[in-house]
């Protein structure tokens, strides 16, 4: 009787992928569940999310057809685009409503830590006011990508990056400085 | 603004050497540019400060992928593959059993129709198609073809 050979051929597929999904894994992970953890400041629905992303890498990767041409631009984009789901999912909004309240409560005693809450509220109410796109621009220009990725990510034309850049640099910026006057 | 969104992208290393070398040589000749640069420079510095403040705390340990998602997907696939066998095995299984249940049900209707028509021939009956010989004998008394005619002949004579 013949082998049900599919799930080797299968598996093949999947060994011959696994070296470069690997590699991509090793190198962006880290990076990504930072920037997932920056835009939803919450540790379990980054750990998804992050892994979300990986899995539907995983998955295009498999796919037959167009290969993934900058697959740094692209894992920024899914996570970028999950992030914003998320945060428009009733369910996952309360649990980082949640966490977040629950890592403000705790943390509140000594005066340092709360001066440092204080000023992380700050950045995330600048963040908050700014649109998606710009959002998901501002996270990923901590993590250094060139424009050209930042551009392929969110959407935004590769010569409106800098522009946009520019300007929420000078927002948060003035109002650190002004803050830090008070 | 035009040399502001300049200065970012020097900063940010998104200028061609060429480029970069042709600011890098206005800036040392105009020190209104230079001082610029520099508060540029800083607002850069701030914000990326600022963000960095959101990052988790501590070190973040990568987990497996191979372990929990591959395996997973592997699982999944052998599970699709057997599954998708099975259906084709049934289907060919189907097959093997209707075809030549259709073929005996085709030939035994024929075989019946003729022999009513045999009947009908030496008998002087009119017996038509969907007509059931049963309905002319006893079962008990008919049990093969053979016999159901010498029966239906007794009872005409």
């Amino acid at each position: 009787m013949s082998q049900i050979l599919f799930p080797d051929v299968l598996i093949n597929n999947i060994m011959e992928n696994k070296s470069w999904f690997d590699l991509h894994y090793q190198q962006n992970y880290e990076a990504i569940y930072k920037f997932c953890f920056r835009f939803l400041n919450c540790h379990e629905n980054a750990l998804d999310i992050t892994q979300e992303t990986f899995i539907k890498f995983y998955e295009r990767m498999n796919q037959s057809g167009t290969a993934i041409e900058n697959p740094k631009a692209w894992l920024y984009k899914v996570s970028g685009n999950l992030c914003l789901n998320a945060i428009n999912n009733k369910n996952r909004r309360e649990i980082i409503k949640n966490s977040f309240e629950a890592r403000t409560t705790e943390t509140s005693t000594p005066e340092s830590i709360l001066i440092r809450d204080e000023k992380n509220a700050l950045i995330r109410k600048i963040i908050g006011q700014l649109k998606p796109e710009s959002r998901l621009l501002v996270m990923m220009y901590q993590d250094g990508l060139s424009y050209r990725e930042m551009a392929e990510a969110t959407g935004i034309p590769e010569t409106s990056v800098g522009k946009t850049l520019w300007r929420i640099i000078e927002k948060i910026s003035q109002t650190f400085k002004s803050e830090s006057n008070e | 603004m035009n040399n502001e969104i300049l200065f970012l992208k020097y900063l940010d290393h998104q200028l061609t050497a060429k480029e970069s070398a042709e600011l890098e040589k206005s800036l040392m000749d105009d020190p209104g540019q230079r001082e610029l640069f520099e508060v540029i420079k800083d607002k850069r510095q701030i914000t990326l400060d600022a963000i960095r403040r959101l990052n988790p705390e501590g070190p973040i340990a990568v987990p497996s992928f191979e372990s929990d998602n591959l395996m997973i997907k592997t699982e999944k696939l052998v599970k699709q593959t057997f599954r998708s066998n099975f259906l084709r095995y049934a289907a060919a299984l189907f097959l093997l059993v209707a075809i030549p249940a259709g073929f005996w049900l085709l030939i035994d209707k024929k075989h019946h129709q003729n022999t009513s028509s045999t009947l009908s021939g030496k008998t002087g009956i009119q017996i038509s198609g969907n007509e059931e010989l049963d309905y002319y004998i006893s079962p008990n008394r008919c049990w093969n073809k053979r016999q159901l005619v010498w029966t239906v002949t007794e009872i005409n004579h």
